[in-house]
């Protein structure tokens, strides 16, 4: 925080200047309005009024100076604090592995990246504009008050020690009961939220006058503590008033035998009468910044959570950014290769390939574990994938292909084993992803490809049917929500073909496709993608029956590797599966097709 | 919460408001008392304040112009100082019981709004939250009646004192002096003008701050989301480039948002010193004259500084007041929406219902259509017969379902059950006739007893276990910590997907109606728990009429009667062999779907 703070060290240094000229110009009136009575008023000399009075028009204009100067740079201030935080936590965030991000949760990067930001920043301008001047004040305040009339100066101890205490102990009941609302009203929320989700269910068993019951007990308790703190609060209120009003009393009072004692002059007590208002006025908003003040701190604390978050290192980033350049150099070799337990090393390697004997993708003997889960999420996965070739990922939810996808892409770091890539990678993931802009930039995402290739791109992903006139230019909304999914899915596909990949990988990405147009598609990849070897990732064994080469995950070890018809006859595991999605006839014929195949 | 919204029928609004408020009317008529009470008192104490003062600045002046030793009347001085203390203490009194008595009313309030509202969730007509969003409806229930809530307790005190306290500091100021007052009255233009332009100026800033922020959330959004998009196509400069570009013009605006909005409080402090200081000098001019005591101009100064606050809050107040229009106008908004037109219950089901079901020539059309959904539709079902409902993804199967629940009502035809025309029954007659399982399954904030008895509230542990058993999730009971006391819902990550799906399951076999709906999950569920909720749908439909939205091959198969969906419409019935004989729209489909 502070280094965010010395970064803007000359403008604290002005926004401290004007807040001094603000001050003093506050505590400079009172003194004169003390003259003006003293020896204006009572020593009855009408030219002097008007003197001081000039002087004190004076005074008024050098406080506003400093009243506008404290504004422009405690607003200044907080708004470049907060822009650079939040570059810095978006910048942080991109860093980040998924694993990174899975353990924050991406509506939680959200949430700090945005809503904290702006507490924080919104915070700031209160505690600059007023916080920063409430102590100059009072210190400022109490020594012009003892100044004036040291005697008195215990009334304003004792009022400022009754409102601590007032504004403390309204603090200490209703804020717990702000935490409790806040439960409370999730409960309301939820219940409520419940009755739509439900409104079938609810409906199917004529359960309506129950569900009523149930959010009334809720919406009963929420009112029940909200009604409590506001009563604290309407109570606290009245009270600061009270005191403040006694203590214009009692200076008054005391004043009074003062003067008659001659100790004190009738303008000073005045004036004193002011100070004091200033002191309380102060310790008050002093009190309001310890209200502000944790607020503003949880938001710093989940900020800094993600500043102090080192990016867990992924070892070929250097492979991925030529994937993404797409320029000259079309093959590299990713290597990830270490022991389990050891400290990772960076290495990355780009060899220039001769030959098409090399396999695309190898990965030997890898295995992953997250975090400090006890059980692998993968292991002891080898296979090599030609040019050309189509390796299918068979395995119900979580069986590990969704790692095995992020293994390959390079989001994770493999404990134990080596991967290696040779080539251009053009992942379609199992959610479609597009960004707010044009259909241009979500396909280029700030690689160098010329439109003619883009638009080649797009014939083969089936996408170019529902492209507006603007054809390239057409506007995506955010998250493509201006697309239906399959249209969202062809456009996906279509950002992948665009980097002539040498890789493919198809995390569940037929799901959104209407039968004819999958099998265009299909045929567009067989027909202009011939080289690219292709990762497909399927729950259903109907998709992928055709694939070279199939494997079977269950609980992250292969459980069986080879062509449909080979797993048909001998792996117990896929028949089981194939007997689920198949009706008995069909599974006969299909193993009898299996074994004949042989 | 936004102040610069406005309603759009302020009468009506403001009458369907005024009926509800006007429930706690005498309570509200105590607190109006208090507060102008309250106010008046601690108008008057200024006032005689400064006559305190004013009785020793005039001891003093006599003793410096007579020469003599000072003073003070301490006995009119403690009088008035009595006075002021209990004044001040009735004064606070006053002010709390108002804030307390209003802080009920207002908790009353909601407390009804908020009930009323989702109690109107159950009477509308289901084809409602088919043209608005939940969000909404959520919204209304907590932020409106929120909104109301806080403003209505705020702005009715606020209005009262504030107005009470104008007039009341007006009358005190010209008693003391009219020409401190007019130069008082003459800085309100100015200090009004200055804060219509710096307020316009910074509304427009806050609007882009606002509208700046929305773009950089909905831009860290879709980055985050899609990080793994970045990573792979290398667009990480890209996206920095964007988000730099749009943070800056964040920080611009926000900046002049603040500054602008920050420069109402100087000018104000300064036309407030100017003022305070022409009261000074032609204050004292007067006194010097004799025109007008010291105190007086020291309660005079007390006015000045109280006075612009009433200023202030009754603005703040009309904001206040827009805003509570605007989120009333949406609650009653929905209040006032037409709900599920009454039952005309003319007809009554027998007492025991065998679950004999026939659709004859029915149509139906969804309110947001332009063409019916259903255009001809007849079938019968035999009691105890599976009936599966087939057909691509959104070409309208769950419409037919709905139809049955009689979630929709039909265009034109009928629905006969046992004979009788479901029109003319009570719904929730109908309804208790209906088990249901749907995809999405739904679960209730509770113990794992309450969902699965929710069908059957007095339904006893004993009971609950033995369905429990046949729906194969006895051990999954038995293994859990707390066994059926075990809390649950959608949030809570206890179950798997496939567990809760076993769950509805078990909740419909307790709820034992004679007819089921069932939706069979088509993914994201392993194999082996797709096997054990096939069994348990089994053994659920047997003996009963069931329809079944199939997905499942056996399913089909093994169907008394396959009803094939297309577009919206029942293109062909039959038996799966009857069906594949046909060479129709349904081979075709089971060729292309379940075979490849």
């Amino acid at each position: 925080m502070l280094k965010y703070f010395l970064r803007q060290w000359w403008r604290v240094v002005f926004l401290l200047a004007g807040l001094v000229l603000q001050v003093w110009a506050i505590l400079e009136l009172p003194t004169y309005m003390a003259d003006i009575i003293n020896r204006g008023i009572v020593g009855g000399d009408t030219g002097m009024v008007w003197e001081i009075g000039r002087r004190m028009l004076l005074v008024a204009g050098v406080g506003g100076v400093g009243m506008v100067l404290a504004g422009y740079f405690s607003s200044k201030i907080s708004a470049l604090i907060s822009a650079a935080m939040r570059e810095d936590i978006f910048k942080k965030v991109l860093a980040f592995s998924v694993t990174n991000i899975d353990a924050f949760s991406t509506a939680s990067l959200i949430t700090r990246t945005t809503n904290d930001v702006m507490q924080i920043s919104n915070s700031l301008v209160m505690l600059l504009r007023m916080s920063a001047q409430a102590p100059l004040m009072a210190v400022g305040a109490i020594f012009k008050a003892f100044e004036t009339a040291p005697d008195m100066t215990w009334i304003m101890a004792l009022s400022v020690t009754l409102l601590l205490i007032i504004i403390i102990s309204a603090m200490l009941i209703a804020l717990p009961k702000f935490k409790v609302m806040q439960t409370a009203l999730d409960r309301l929320n939820l219940i409520a939220r419940e009755n739509l989700t439900g409104l079938r269910v609810i409906r199917a068993f004529n359960a309506e006058r129950r569900e009523e019951k149930r959010f009334d007990s809720a919406n009963q308790h929420f009112a029940g503590i909200g009604f409590f703190a506001a009563a604290v609060m309407s109570t606290a209120f009245p009270l600061v008033q009270l005191v403040m009003s006694l203590t214009t009393l009692g200076i008054v009072w005391f004043g009074a035998h003062q003067i008659a004692d001659l100790n004190l002059e009738i303008g000073n007590m005045m004036a004193f009468l002011q100070y004091a208002m200033q002191v309380i006025i102060s310790f008050m908003f002093l009190a309001i910044a310890f209200v502000i003040l944790p607020r503003a701190m949880v938001s710093w604390k989940r900020i800094k959570e993600v500043l102090k978050t080192t990016p867990t290192p992924i070892t070929h980033r250097r492979s991925l950014s030529c994937v993404a350049e797409a320029c000259g150099v079309n093959c590299f070799e990713r290597i990830s290769e270490k022991q389990e337990g050891e400290v990772p090393s960076p290495r990355a390697e780009a060899t220039h390939e001769g030959g098409g004997s090399q396999a695309v993708l190898e990965m030997r003997d890898i295995s992953y574990r997250y975090g400090e889960a006890e059980e692998h999420a993968v292991q002891n996965i080898s296979f090599e994938l030609n040019a050309g070739e189509k390796l299918a990922i068979l395995g119900g939810t979580g069986s590990g292909k969704t790692t095995v996808v992020n293994l390959i892409a390079g989001f994770l770091d493999a404990c134990h084993g080596e991967i290696i890539l040779r080539g251009r990678l053009g992942l379609i993931p199992q959610k479609n992803l597009l960004f707010k802009g044009t259909v241009r930039e979500n396909l280029k995402l700030g690689a160098k490809i010329s439109d003619q290739d883009l638009e080649a791109a797009i014939q083969d992903a089936c996408a170019d049917d529902f492209l507006t006139d603007k054809g390239l230019g057409t506007a995506v909304s955010q998250n493509g929500s201006n697309f239906s999914g399959g249209q969202r899915q062809r456009l996906c596909v279509a950002r992948a073909l665009a980097i002539k990949p040498d890789l493919l990988i198809f995390d569940d990405s037929f799901s959104a496709l209407d039968l004819k147009t999958d099998a265009k598609l299909r045929a567009n990849l067989a027909r202009h993608y011939k080289q690219a070897a292709q990762v497909i990732v399927a729950q259903r064994i109907s998709t992928i029956k055709n694939a070279d080469k199939i494997m079977v995950l269950d609980a992250g070890k292969v459980v069986g590797f080879g062509t449909h018809a080979e797993l048909l006859n001998g792996n117990k595991i896929y028949q089981e599966i194939a007997h689920s999605q198949m009706s008995e006839a069909e599974y006969n014929t299909e193993v009898q097709a299996a074994k004949g195949g042989k | 919460m936004s102040n610069t919204e406005k309603p759009k029928s302020l009468k009506r609004s403001v009458r369907r408001l005024a009926q509800i408020v006007a429930h706690h009317k005498w309570l509200l008529l105590l607190v109006v008392v208090l507060a102008i009470l309250s106010t008046v008192f601690a108008i008057v104490g200024p006032k005689l304040l400064g006559n305190m003062t004013t009785e020793v600045a005039n001891a003093l002046i006599a003793a410096f112009t007579t020469h003599t030793a000072i003073n003070i009347n301490f006995t009119v001085i403690g009088q008035i100082a009595l006075f002021l203390l209990v004044l001040y203490i009735i004064s606070a009194a006053a002010d709390i019981a108002s804030g307390i008595l209003m802080a009920k009313v207002a908790q009353k309030i909601t407390l009804e709004l908020r009930a009323k509202i989702v109690a109107k969730i159950n009477t509308l007509p289901i084809s409602y939250f088919d043209r608005h969003k939940f969000g909404d409806t959520l919204a209304r229930i907590t932020n409106d009646v929120d909104t109301i809530l806080s403003n209505l307790s705020q702005a009715f005190t606020q209005i009262i004192s504030s107005v009470v306290m104008l007039v009341g500091i007006l009358i005190m100021m010209f008693t003391i002096s009219w020409q401190l007052s007019l130069i008082v009255l003459a800085t309100i233009p100015i200090s009004t003008a200055f804060i219509g332009i710096v307020t316009k100026k910074s509304q427009k800033y806050f609007k882009a701050t606002q509208d700046h922020n929305a773009e950089i959330t909905a831009q860290a959004e879709e980055v985050y989301a899609g990080h793994n998009i970045v990573k792979a196509y290398h667009a990480e400069p890209v996206m920095t480039k964007k988000f730099e570009a749009e943070n800056k013009k964040l920080r611009d605006n926000s900046f002049k948002s603040q500054f602008t909005s920050g420069l109402l409080f100087p000018i104000m402090n300064l036309i407030g010193n100017f003022g305070y200081v022409f009261v000074a000098v032609v204050g004292a001019g007067l006194a010097v004259d004799g025109k007008i005591a010291i105190g007086d101009i020291q309660a005079f100064i007390q006015y000045i500084n109280q006075f612009n606050r009433p200023l202030a809050q009754l603005g703040q107040t009309i904001g206040l007041v827009q805003a509570t229009f605007a989120a009333s106008e949406r609650v009653f908004d929905f209040l006032d929406e037409p709900d599920e037109p009454s039952d005309k219950a003319t007809a009554e089901l027998p007492k025991t219902i065998l679950g004999n079901i026939e659709c004859q020539n029915i149509v139906f059309q969804y309110e947001s259509n332009d063409s019916p959904t259903i255009k001809n539709l007849s079938f019968k079902a035999k009691a105890g017969q599976k009936v599966a409902i087939v057909g691509p993804t959104g070409a309208g199967k769950t419409t037919l379902v709905n139809l049955l629940m009689r979630f929709y009502d039909l265009k034109s035809g009928k629905i006969l059950l046992d004979g009788v025309n479901i029109a003319d029954v009570k719904r929730s007659d109908v309804r208790a006739h209906f088990g249901m399982v749907l995809q999405q399954t739904w679960l209730i904030d509770d113990t794992l007893r309450e969902n699965l008895r929710y069908g059957k509230p007095d339904a006893t542990d004993a009971e609950i276990m033995a369905v429990a058993k046949m729906a194969g999730i006895k051990h999954l009971i038995d293994d859990l910590p707390h066994g059926l006391d075990t809390n649950v819902s959608e949030e809570h990550d206890i179950l798997s997907a496939g567990e809760k799906q076993l769950l509805t399951i078990a909740r419909a076999m307790l709820a034992n109606a004679p007819m089921m709906i069932l939706d069979e999950a088509t993914s994201n569920v392993d194999t082996r728990t797709e096997l054990a909720i096939a069994r348990a749908m089994e053994t659920l439909t047997k003996d009963r009429t069931a329809f079944i939205i199939a997905h499942r091959l056996s399913t089909i198969r093994t169907a008394d009667l396959i009803l094939v969906v297309n577009d919206g419409d029942i293109v062909e019935q039959g038996t799966h062999s009857e069906l594949l004989k046909k060479k129709g729209f349904y081979f075709d489909l089971y060729n292309s779907q379940y075979s490849d």
